[in-house]
């Protein structure tokens, strides 16, 4: 028995150890959010829903506007506008800065809640994600983010080869989700996930005046810090569709942030120019496009306002 | 409490350390912590429904008492009615009572007579399908004079609420169960380990292959109407793959964690998916519950005796109730139907016990022929699982429709088609390790014994390493819902 228990004691000791390890190879193949909570507090910062983490590219943007931006944005399950989003902003933003630069990404479903009461906060989606329990956005390795956001998945963990992993996630926030340009497939997926949206999702969704008053105060609080400029991102004109039926008011709504902002670059009218990989996701050759024409926009507003 | 749980895992040692260490050997302290611990793991869940478990265990207990002590036969007769009534009257009341009347109150709707009545909203009792077995087959034996009852209480109430197999079986005879509760238990260094060896390839089972496919198998059967033929053929096997490593798996654990404690359970399955006819697989698929059906229901309905109408209809019960005993619903049934239908050809050729040796038996691989007939065989399975896991049975034909389309051939397109080539390839290794350890009660039981200790050694700690890095998944065992 004795001899049972010992090494049974010394095998649990060895597993635990060889797990624990595994814990300090987490990278940008773990999953497509760690890095975002390894990185110290930010002076610029791209912010938004699964559309900006996967569309607008730090490295682009930094040629064009000559700064050091970190994507900060998660998806529309972790982070639409609300108090979820608003308070981790607030713990990744550099507040000793003053001159910093933000880009906003805005779109009619981040400021819509499923919910019944589409106004009650406490019911929203994201309170019960990552984002609402890690408190630590800036450390690495991150073991609070590894443990509450895998949710047991450790093989996550487990480095694997690179060539095999569909999506990494850069130190600068970017998500690169490696497909090649394959037109066919990225319509067939955006027509059935734009069908998906009109037939499941709109119906579900509502306007969310808890939300709307959440834009305004991030925006309000990125501009103690620096400019902030709103970008509606392109997607599948498919999709564009969806998004006219369900919110055709969408440019009225965000009008009062759209006046507290620095500027609004609103790109539906180019839909038609880009690939999508899935109706809503840029397709990384098209979201380097994307954050050079946003890039080109800031830099004229910048010079305008500068000219004024 | 859940085997793949941290509350098992911090329960498991500390009940194993006082069973050898406190109870010092003493037989009555080991069934008293035994019985203990199962009440408590038991209990975990809900434990109001211990006053259930705890009253069909006196129930059984006295009426066993009381039909050894009788030798009149109606007094007998009306004894082991009883026991049939208590005991399927839980489990009817609380499994089957909304489905009744549900049914009830549509059959009164069509014939143009609505019905008022409520349906009530029942919990159902964790592992009720099993226990109930477990101590009718005490009371039909003591009825058959098979076996002699105990007088010893605490020994009876341990046998019903032994928590390894308490809520998904094997379900346990009387008569192979219960005299273990008696014989001094002593600790065999050889058996633990095998029983951790069996646990450890019951979790691989389980957490990796079982918790992995029901990620897409859900993603597959709940949006059913959207997807290619393509993507519902790999639902289906997703769904094959997720009940057996589910199932098999929890028996394993079960079967392991009775030997750390002495107990040996019966094997509850023999890799069911190797088998090359339909008789075969229910040979080989949860035995525990074929052979109770087997012995307490299709023998005492003349079995295979008797002219072909017979035989059909005997057929028909067992698979039909089988069926339902899963759960109360037209697809289990269904499920069951067909299954009889598979059979009843085989039956009736005098083909049924054709395949009673392993396949391949002393051979690595197999013949064409017998690759064949593995796949005919798992395809048959395949359709009949997607009764057993759809919501209805529209929603089964739709998707047997479904997969009968032009879009058979093209590509897959759910959600997470790419991540799940991974799970194929999980799925593709456990085969391989399956097949490789056929001969065996479980897939590793021999598997490297020959290796150097190390080797074998390291192989046990990937494979541990592996269950730790997918625990998260947590879905239920499925079988604890019927």
């Amino acid at each position: 028995m004795n001899r049972f228990l010992l090494k049974i004691a010394l095998f649990c000791c060895l597993l635990l150890i060889g797990f624990g390890s595994l814990f300090f190879l987490a990278d940008g193949y773990t999953d497509p959010f760690y890095l975002k909570f390894t990185s110290p507090r930010q002076e610029n910062m791209l912010l938004g829903t699964s559309r900006a983490a996967h569309g607008l590219q730090p490295r682009v943007l930094n040629n064009c506007l000559e700064r050091e931006f970190f994507n900060y944005s998660f998806s529309l399950l972790h982070s639409p506008f609300g108090p979820v989003y608003y308070e981790s902003i607030k713990r990744k933003v550099d507040t000793t800065a003053r001159d910093g630069c933000f880009i906003v990404a805005v779109d009619p479903w981040s400021i819509s809640s499923e919910n019944d009461d589409p106004d009650d906060p406490s019911g929203f989606r994201e309170t019960t994600g990552f984002l609402a329990s890690v408190k630590d956005v800036t450390s690495s390795p991150n073991l609070e983010y590894l443990i509450k956001s895998l949710k047991g998945e450790y093989y996550r963990l487990v480095p694997m080869p690179r060539d095999l992993q569909l999506q990494h996630l850069h130190k600068d926030g970017w998500l690169e989700v490696k497909l090649p340009p394959d037109t066919t497939s990225f319509n067939r997926r955006s027509l059935y996930r734009a069908k998906r949206y009109l037939k499941n999702k709109m119906p579900l969704n509502r306007v969310s005046a808890t939300r709307l008053v959440y834009l305004e105060k991030i925006v309000a609080f990125l501009k103690q810090h620096g400019k902030v400029y709103l970008v509606r991102l392109p997607v599948h004109p498919e999709m564009a569709k969806v998004e006219q039926i369900y919110m055709p008011d969408f440019k009225d709504k965000i009008k009062n942030v759209v006046t507290l902002s620095d500027g609004y670059f609103d790109m539906h009218n180019l839909n038609h120019k880009f690939l999508y990989t899935d109706g809503n996701h840029l397709h990384r050759d098209s979201g380097a496009k994307v954050s050079a024409l946003v890039g080109k926009f800031i830099l004229e507003r910048s010079k305008g306002m500068a000219l004024k | 409490m859940l085997f793949n749980s941290v509350d098992f895992a911090v329960f498991l040692p500390l009940v194993f350390l006082a069973y050898w260490f406190v109870t010092q050997h003493n037989l009555k302290a080991q069934n008293i912590l035994l019985l203990l611990a199962s009440y408590l793991f038991y209990g975990w869940w809900d434990w109001r429904f211990l006053s259930l478990i705890l009253f069909s265990t006196i129930i059984d207990y006295t009426i066993g008492l009381h039909l050894h002590k009788t030798n009149r036969s109606q007094k007998r007769k009306l004894l082991l009615w009883l026991s049939l009534l208590i005991n399927l009257g839980f489990l009817g009341f609380f499994k089957y009572y909304n489905f009744f009347l549900d049914n009830l109150i549509e059959a009164f709707t069509f014939f143009g007579t609505p019905l008022q009545a409520r349906s009530l909203s029942i919990i159902l009792p964790v592992g009720i399908s099993f226990y109930t077995f477990q101590t009718l087959s005490y009371t039909i034996d003591i009825y058959r004079r098979k076996m002699e009852p105990t007088h010893n209480f605490i020994a009876f109430a341990a046998f019903v609420s032994f928590f390894p197999q308490l809520v998904a079986g094997p379900i346990e005879r009387a008569q192979n169960l219960l005299p273990q509760f008696f014989k001094p238990r002593k600790f065999n260094y050889t058996c633990a380990v095998d029983g951790l060896r069996q646990i450890l390839w019951g979790l691989v089972k389980k957490v990796i292959v079982a918790d992995s496919c029901a990620r897409y198998a859900n993603i597959i059967f709940d949006n059913s109407d959207d997807l290619t033929g393509s993507s519902l053929v790999l639902g289906a096997v997703f769904f094959a793959f997720q009940i057996y490593g589910d199932f098999s798996g929890y028996s394993d654990i079960a079967i392991g964690t009775a030997r750390l404690f002495g107990f040996n359970l019966m094997k509850n399955f023999a890799f069911p998916y190797f088998s090359r006819d339909i008789a075969e697989f229910w040979r080989r698929w949860h035995i525990s519950l074929s052979t109770w059906f087997r012995d307490y229901l299709y023998i005492p309905l003349g079995g295979s005796r008797g002219n072909t109408a017979m035989q059909v209809r005997n057929v028909f019960i067992i698979f039909v109730v089988s069926g339902f005993w899963h759960g109360a619903n037209w697809t289990f049934i269904v499920w069951g139907g067909i299954n009889a239908l598979y059979f009843l050809p085989i039956l009736l050729s005098g083909k049924n016990r054709r395949h009673l040796d392993d396949v391949a038996s002393g051979k690595i691989y197999a013949s064409f022929r017998e690759i064949s007939s593995i796949g005919f065989t798992f395809i048959l399975t395949l359709l009949a699982w997607i009764f057993f896991r759809a919501e209805n049975i529209s929603h089964a034909w739709n998707y047997i429709q479904g997969i009968f389309s032009q879009s058979l051939f093209q590509v897959p397109n759910f959600d997470g088609f790419i991540p799940s080539k991974a799970v194929l390839g999980i799925v593709a290794i456990f085969v391989i390790v399956e097949w490789f350890g056929r001969t065996g009660v479980y897939a590793i039981e021999k598997l490297g014994l020959k290796w150097h200790p190390m080797v074998r050694l390291g192989f046990y700690y990937l494979l541990s390493l592996a269950v730790l890095l997918f625990s998260g998944q947590k879905q239920e065992f499925i079988y604890f819902q019927f």
